[in-house]
C-alpha cells in the first residue's frame, strides 16, 4: 500500500506537467466559443496530445501510443484535469471505437484508420442502442443481410452520442432472427457517409444535442468491415463494453466536482451565519465528498488490479452507479442553498458559471446512459454477489418467435 | 503507487480470519450476549497467546511492530466476527493514548502488561449530558488527583487501568488511574448491546497520574482509533453482506429463490457499493496512519463515516432479508445490528465526525489560499 508516486511515477508525472505547461496555452481557453469551434479545439488538442504519445497511451508506439502503463494513464489524467480543456469528443472514438478496432480489425484498417484518429480527423461513435433494445441489447432488431461480399443493413439506431459528428461508427446488428437473441448477432464498423445512413439529432432536456438517431436504408458494408465471427456479435460488444469500464475507472462523470459545490458553500451566509457552519450544510457535503473522494481511492484500487494484469470487472460499475445519483442530489443541494437565485443557469450570474444547475439538468441523463441505474444493480447483484437472475422466457427461443 | 495490501499481509488476513473462525464462532458471542462475565476476558487471553495485541506495538515495548496496516487487517477480522473483546478499549484507544502521550516510563511500565493480555485498559472520555469536544470536561486533575463522573466508559468491568480524559490547569489532558483504586465506583450500564458491557466510572480525589504534554492534542488518539474502529465496521458490513446473501438464496418464497427477486439484489447490491466505498476510504486512511500523513484526519474521517454508514446499512437490510428469524434472540442478525449501533456512537456520533471532516476540509483550503 502506497499512495505516493514510485520513482519512476514521479519522474513521469514530472515529464507530463512540463509538456502540459508547453502546450495547453492555445486550448485552455473554450468557455466562449461555439460548439462548432470547440470541436474544432478539440481535434487539434487530440493531434497534439498524439504527437506527444498522450492521445491513445495504452496504444503501442507502433500505433501511435506510448504503451503506457495504467498508471501511467491515472497520472496524465491526473495533470491535464489541472487544466480546463476542450470537451473530449473523442471519449468514445479513444475509449470503445480504437481498441475494439485493435482487438478485431485486419492489420490493413488498423494502419489505414488509426493515425486518422490520432491526428484527430477521425471521430467514431457507437451504434447499440435501438427504440426496443437500451437496457435489453441483445433485443436489437437492425438487419444486416448476406449479399455476396458485403451484408446490407436497415433498421434505426437511437441515442447515439456523437453520430452527426462521426466519420466511422461501430455496429451490432441481427445478422440471423432465427437463433436465439444473443446468438443471431454480428458486429461491423462502417464508414458513417456510406449511402443510407441518416442521422437526426435529438434534443436532449438540457437543450443539447449530443446525440442521435441513425437510420439505416439499404447501407451496404463490405465483409472485410466485419469484426469477429458472424453470430458473436455480442461477444465483441460485450469486449467493446470491458475497455469502456476500463476508460471509465480513469476519470470521474465530472457532473459536479467537489471542489466546486465546496467553494459554493464558502460563498453562501444564510440567515443565521456562514453556509458551512450549518450542521445540515455539512450532512450534505460530507455526502458528496464521500462519494467521490471514495469513488477515487476505489479507482485506483481498480488500477492496482490492472497493474496486476488483472481485467477490470462488474464491480466497477458501482463507480457509476453512486456518482450519478450523489451527483443529482449534490446539485439539489447546492442550488437549495442558493434560494430563488438557484433557478438561474445564465453563466455569468450563477455560481461556479453554472456549474450546478448543469448538473441538475444532466443527472437524469447520466443515471440512464451506459447502464441505468437498475442494469448495474442487477449485474453488481449477478455477476459480482453471484445472486440468479430473474426468470426470463427470452433467452433460449428463437429471435423471431418472441 | 500501489493500493492494495502486499501479498503477505493478505495471507496473514486469511489466517487470522481462520483462527478467529475456530477459536470464536458467533455461537461464543451469543455466550457473552446470554450473560456470560468471563468469556470476554477468556477470548482476551486466548487471543494474546496468538499475538494480536501485539500486532502493531513496537518490539521494545512487547510489540511485534508489525504495523498499522496489519492492525488494520486484523481489525477487519475482529468486526467480521463481533469478537467481544477489549480491542477498542485497550489497543486503538489505550494503548494509543499511552503512546501518543505517555513518558517512558509509563510506556515501558503499561504497554507490555496490555499487549500481553495480562492487563485491560480501557479510554474514559464520555461525561454524562455533556459534549467533550473543545475542552469542554468536567473532569478535573488537580495535586495528583482525579475528580468526576465518566459515562459510559468501555469494558469497566474488566479494566485494570483507566486513562481518563481530564482538564488540568485549562488544558485537556491524560490521566492514568489504577482500576482497582478503592475510591473509583464502577457501575454497570443497560447498553444497546449486552455483548460489550459499559460502566459508569465515578472518581472522587483519586489518585492519578498526568500523562506529559505532547505537541498533538487529545483528539489525535480519536482520529487514529476511527481508522481501526473503521476496518472493524467494514469486517462487520462484509460478514452482514454475506449472510444475507447466504440467506437469500436458501430460502423460497413464491416458487422461487428469494435471491432472484430484484427487490433483494438491489438492496444487496447498494449495500456492497456503500461497503466498497467505505473499504476505499479506509484503504487511504490505513495507508496515512501508517505514513503519519499530513492528511491522517480528513482521511480517517472520511473512513469513520463512510464505514459507519455501510455498517448501519448492511446490519439493518440483513434483519430485512432474514424476515421474522432475523428479529428472533436466536438469529444472529442482531449481533451485528447491535454493534453497528454501538460502534457507530463509540468514538462519539457522525454530526461530530461531520464537523471534523469539514473543518480538516476547511483548513486545507486555507493552506491551499
Amino acid at each position: 500500500m502506497d499512495f505516493n508516486d514510485s520513482p519512476e511515477e514521479a519522474q513521469f508525472r514530472q515529464q507530463v506537467r512540463a509538456w502540459l505547461v508547453q502546450n495547453t496555452s492555445e486550448f485552455s481557453d473554450c468557455d466562449t466559443v461555439s460548439d462548432d469551434e470547440e470541436v474544432a479545439l478539440c481535434r487539434r488538442w487530440v493531434a497534439r496530445k498524439a504527437e506527444a504519445g498522450y492521445a491513445a497511451m495504452r496504444l503501442s508506439r507502433a500505433y501511435g501510443g506510448m504503451d503506457a502503463t495504467p498508471m501511467q494513464c491515472v497520472i496524465y489524467a491526473q495533470e491535464e484535469a489541472r487544466y480546463k480543456l476542450p470537451f473530449n469528443y473523442f471519449g468514445i472514438t479513444l475509449g470503445m471505437a480504437v481498441p475494439t478496432m485493435l482487438t478485431f480489425a485486419s492489420e490493413e484498417y488498423k494502419v489505414a484508420l488509426l493515425p486518422r484518429v490520432l491526428r484527430g480527423e477521425h471521430i467514431w461513435c457507437q451504434l447499440f442502442s435501438e427504440p426496443s433494445a437500451g437496457s435489453d441489447l441483445a433485443n436489437l432488431r437492425t438487419r444486416a443481410e448476406k449479399e455476396g461480399e458485403e451484408w446490407v443493413i436497415n433498421g434505426q439506431k437511437v441515442w447515439t452520442t456523437g453520430a452527426h459528428l462521426a466519420d466511422y461508427g461501430i455496429l451490432v446488428a441481427r445478422s440471423n432472427p432465427e437463433l436465439p437473441k444473443h446468438r443471431g448477432l454480428t458486429y461491423f464498423f462502417l464508414d458513417m457517409k456510406s449511402p443510407g445512413v441518416e442521422v437526426r439529432p435529438i434534443t436532449q432536456i438540457d437543450g443539447g444535442t449530443e446525440f442521435n438517431e441513425v437510420y439505416f436504408s439499404d447501407v451496404r458494408i463490405p465483409d472485410n468491415q466485419r469484426l469477429g465471427e458472424v453470430g458473436e456479435g455480442w461477444k465483441v460488444a460485450m469486449t467493446t463494453l470491458m475497455f469502456e469500464r476500463q476508460a471509465a475507472g480513469e476519470q470521474s462523470l465530472g457532473l459536479i466536482d467537489f471542489e466546486d459545490l465546496f467553494q459554493t458553500v464558502l460563498g453562501i451566509a444564510l440567515a443565521d451565519g456562514p453556509a458551512i457552519e450549518d450542521s445540515q450544510v455539512m450532512e450534505k457535503l460530507v455526502d458528496w465528498y464521500l462519494v467521490q473522494e471514495g469513488l477515487k481511492y476505489f479507482g485506483y484500487r481498480q488500477l492496482t488490479a490492472l497493474s496486476a494484469g488483472r481485467t477490470p470487472g462488474p464491480e466497477a460499475g458501482l463507480g457509476k452507479l453512486l456518482e450519478a445519483r450523489g451527483a443529482q442530489l449534490a446539485a439539489r443541494f447546492a442550488t437549495d442553498l442558493m434560494g430563488y437565485e438557484g433557478i438561474i443557469t445564465d453563466p455569468a450570474l450563477a455560481p461556479r458559471g453554472g456549474a450546478h444547475q448543469s448538473a441538475v439538468l444532466q443527472a437524469p441523463g447520466i443515471r440512464i446512459a451506459g447502464g441505468t441505474d437498475e442494469i448495474l444493480r442487477n449485474t453488481l447483484a449477478e455477476k459480482v454477489l453471484g445472486l440468479p437472475p430473474e426468470p426470463r422466457s427470452d433467452k433460449s427461443k428463437p429471435f423471431n418467435q418472441l | 503507487m500501489n493500493f492494495e495490501f502486499s501479498q503477505e499481509q493478505i495471507l496473514l488476513q486469511e489466517e487470522i480470519r481462520r483462527q478467529i473462525s475456530g477459536a470464536c464462532p458467533l455461537e461464543r458471542v451469543m455466550k457473552v450476549m446470554d450473560g456470560d462475565t468471563t468469556e470476554r476476558l477468556k477470548i482476551w487471553r486466548e487471543f494474546a497467546e496468538l499475538g494480536y495485541q501485539a500486532t502493531a506495538m513496537p518490539e521494545d515495548l512487547g510489540g511485534y511492530g508489525l504495523g498499522y496496516l496489519e492492525l488494520c487487517l486484523l481489525a477487519q477480522e475482529l468486526g467480521r466476527h463481533v469478537v467481544p473483546i477489549p480491542m477498542i478499549s485497550s489497543i486503538y484507544l489505550a494503548s494509543e493514548a499511552l503512546l501518543l502521550h505517555g513518558s517512558e516510563a509509563q510506556k515501558e511500565k503499561y504497554l507490555p502488561l496490555i499487549v500481553s493480555g495480562e492487563r485491560v485498559a480501557s479510554l474514559a472520555w464520555s461525561e454524562p449530558g455533556r459534549r467533550v469536544a473543545n475542552g469542554n470536561i468536567a473532569t478535573r486533575f488537580a495535586d495528583g488527583m482525579l475528580s468526576g463522573e465518566k459515562l459510559p466508559v468501555a469494558d469497566a468491568d474488566i479494566a485494570d487501568l483507566f486513562v481518563v480524559l481530564a482538564q488540568s490547569e485549562g488544558q485537556s489532558r491524560f490521566c492514568l488511574v489504577d482500576g482497582s483504586d478503592s475510591s473509583l465506583a464502577t457501575e454497570p450500564l443497560a447498553v444497546i448491546d449486552e455483548a460489550w458491557p459499559h460502566a459508569r466510572l465515578q472518581m472522587s480525589g483519586t489518585p492519578a497520574e498526568l500523562l506529559p504534554v505532547n505537541e498533538v492534542d487529545v483528539d489525535e488518539v480519536f482520529y487514529r482509533a476511527a481508522v481501526l474502529v473503521a476496518f472493524e465496521q467494514i469486517g462487520g458490513a462484509q460478514a452482514c453482506l454475506r449472510s444475507a446473501i447466504d440467506y437469500a438464496q436458501e430460502r423460497v418464497v413464491f416458487g422461487r429463490s428469494v435471491a432472484s427477486f430484484q427487490a433483494i439484489k438491489h438492496k444487496l447490491a447498494d449495500v456492497y457499493a456503500a461497503t466498497e466505498l467505505a473499504l476505499s476510504h479506509a484503504y487511504y486512511a490505513s495507508w496515512a496512519l501508517q505514513q503519519n500523513h499530513s492528511s491522517l484526519r480528513r482521511a480517517a474521517a472520511g473512513a469513520r463515516i463512510a464505514s459507519t454508514r455501510a455498517y448501519e446499512l448492511a446490519s439493518a437490510e440483513l434483519i430485512q432479508v432474514h424476515g421474522g428469524m432475523g428479529y428472533t434472540w436466536e438469529s444472529h442478525c442482531h449481533l451485528f445490528y447491535k454493534r453497528s449501533r454501538m460502534l457507530a456512537l463509540a468514538l462519539d456520533s457522525e454530526p461530530t465526525w461531520q464537523r471534523r471532516l469539514v473543518e480538516q476540509l476547511c483548513m486545507q483550503e486555507e493552506k491551499a489560499a
